[in-house]
């Protein structure tokens, strides 16, 4: 498989503080990458060094380039939505489609014409005047128009309300979950995007703790609602994360055999956002 | 070669700065044109009679002191406002996701103050220039009893062209000036506005205090106002002719002890006349190697602003 981005020990300090410590890691093409982490814990850096928005230590080669170095070349070939990025608000959405398709070679007017058709946002609008969810859904709709070999939307929902969320996410697949689009996304949503990842990592403290497929989750990771007075040989077996829900005992298992806890309660496959919580408190 | 993507970014910039390119000048070219009216037709003593052609020739000659000066403070608040303007609402990011480089980005707004602002500013003096054509000729009662069109449009013309020339090379000349003021507001984005004046201030204090020599002689002041006012050598042998022609207009040009009501003395052909040789003798005497330097000077300074964008401002 083709990787797009080849990070390997990426570490990046702000004022003595380490923020990312030795961050390794490759996106393949055709994938769809989430991004998971607490508030702080380096995702948007991450983001923003492969983006080459900021310099770094280490390596990092995003379409056999150096992004720090060579970023506005990059941007023929990526496009991102920041999560404070915003559009030029003294521009009316028009002018604004004008600009895109005047600077950008790979920018299609047919196909953002074809995304607002179907919304509330008037071309003659000043982007000013737009909502925040109009905003993101116009944000989105550029970034569709552009064919690029990688979108990286780094918490695009932040700020939206549910609807808009969901609106964002179904426009986002409607639209443009074909032709083996690789994409790599960050958001504090986990719930609402784990059905459209192929592949995750968990960045904690500035380390990145997990970086696997989806199947992989299932095949690795397995929650156990326990019985009654099992709990002893539950622990034997040593579980990553025990929490008590509704007066049950819920414990997560990391590469444990099926066959040894099927015996001890109810088994199933965690979803992310437990993964997430019993990763990040481990 | 292609170019739309710099003419977008320039296209941008007008955009951005509208208000005061277009919709201040528009307002005050209106506020002209409906204050002569007002004064030539309701007035008690009116506009004075003159000869048709002077009052057209003048009234771009005022026309273009007013633009002039609005000019050069627009551009200074131009620049002190669009080398950190991008920054606006986090907006950054999003022409940072452009495939434009931030030296070609800011060059193009250098390129847009210095040049293709003094264009539009020239458009608002021949803007102006028509009003007190139109003005004329409802006061004279027609163009039979005004200037004919053709004739006004030669003027227009004439002037213009001649104007063009001086104008570029003047905003070329004080390009380092406004890049000057680019490069502070890149860093401190507003505070530009005062650390332009506040540093070279502290700069010729200092160079005061150290040198021991004070009030008396500052060479960074002598620098500096030299490069402002002096883009034409005057010690160039042959000049005496053409500082007398000047001062010989300067005279002629005057509008008298009253103000601009009275255009009596000033003669729109020696101005006409002396055109040429006025356009032509400034082309010739201009300090070029001075010229050059100081857009040398200003491409460092686009460059340094350029690199801290690339590096330095992040999300």
């Amino acid at each position: 498989m083709e990787s797009l981005i080849k990070v390997s020990n990426l570490s990046k300090s702000f004022k003595n503080i380490q923020v990312l410590k030795n961050v390794s890691f490759e996106i393949e093409k055709g994938h769809i990458y989430g991004l998971i982490g607490h508030n702080g814990a380096g995702k948007t850096t991450i983001l923003n060094c492969i983006l080459g928005l900021m310099d770094y230590d280490g390596e990092i080669s995003v379409l056999g380039k150096s992004p720090y170095q060579e970023r506005f070349k990059l941007m023929q070939d990526i496009a991102f939505i920041s999560d404070v990025a915003s559009l030029p608000r003294f521009l009316k959405v028009k002018q604004l489609i004008e600009l895109m398709k005047d600077i950008h070679p790979k920018f299609s007017e047919d196909k953002i014409n074809e995304f607002l058709q179907n919304s509330n946002i008037k071309l003659q609008a000043k982007v000013k005047s737009l909502s925040k969810g109009m905003l993101a859904q116009l944000h989105l709709a550029i970034v569709m128009s552009i064919d690029a070999k990688i979108l990286v939307l780094d918490e695009p929902t932040l700020g939206l309300d549910i609807i808009n969320r969901k609106n964002f996410f179904k426009q986002l697949i409607d639209d443009y979950m074909h032709d083996g689009r690789t994409i790599l996304v960050t958001t504090h949503q986990i719930d609402e995007i784990e059905f459209l990842l192929s592949d995750i990592m968990f960045v904690r403290d500035g380390e990145l703790i997990l970086n696997c497929p989806m199947e992989e989750v299932a095949d690795r990771y397995t929650q156990l609602i326990l019985s009654p007075d099992s709990l002893e040989a539950a622990q034997a077996l040593k579980p990553i994360y025990e929490d008590k829900q509704f007066g049950q005992t819920i414990m997560l298992f990391d590469n444990v055999k099926l066959d040894e806890i099927t015996k001890l309660g109810t088994v199933s496959t965690p979803n992310i956002s437990d993964l997430f919580v019993a990763l990040m408190q481990k | 070669m292609n170019i739309t993507a710099e003419k977008a970014i320039i296209k941008k910039e007008l955009l951005e700065h509208k208000t005061s390119l277009f919709i201040a000048p528009a307002i005050l070219t209106s506020l002209f044109f409906v204050l002569i009216s007002i004064q030539m037709f309701f007035g008690t003593e009116g506009v004075p009679l003159v000869p048709a052609h002077e009052m057209f020739v003048a009234a771009y000659v005022m026309s273009t002191v007013f633009f002039v000066i609005y000019m050069v403070i627009t551009l200074f608040f131009y620049f002190a406002d669009s080398f950190s303007s991008d920054r606006k609402h986090n907006g950054l990011l999003f022409w940072k996701s452009l495939p434009i480089s931030d030296l070609k980005i800011l060059g193009l707004k250098t390129f847009t103050g210095t040049i293709i602002i003094p264009l539009i500013i020239l458009g608002w003096i021949m803007v102006a220039s028509v009003s007190s054509y139109i003005i004329g000729l409802l006061n004279f009662g027609g163009f039979t009893q005004f200037i004919a069109p053709w004739t006004a449009l030669y003027t227009l013309v004439e002037l213009s062209a001649n104007l063009l020339i001086i104008l570029v090379i003047v905003f070329l000349w004080l390009a380092p000036f406004y890049t000057w003021v680019g490069v502070l507001s890149a860093f401190f984005k507003k505070w530009s506005i005062a650390l332009a004046f506040v540093i070279p201030l502290v700069l010729i204090a200092m160079e005061e205090i150290f040198s021991f020599d004070a009030f008396q002689t500052s060479y960074i002041a002598d620098f500096i106002g030299n490069r402002l006012v002096g883009i034409v050598d005057h010690s160039v042998a042959g000049n005496a002719e053409f500082n007398q022609t000047m001062q010989d207009m300067s005279v002629k040009m005057n509008f008298g002890d009253d103000g601009p009501n009275n255009l009596q003395g000033f003669e729109a052909n020696l101005l006409l006349s002396k055109l040429e040789t006025i356009t032509w003798h400034f082309i010739t005497n201009v300090r070029w190697l001075a010229l050059l330097s100081g857009l040398l000077v200003s491409g460092v300074f686009v460059y340094i602003a350029s690199e801290y964008r690339r590096r330095f401002i992040e999300a």
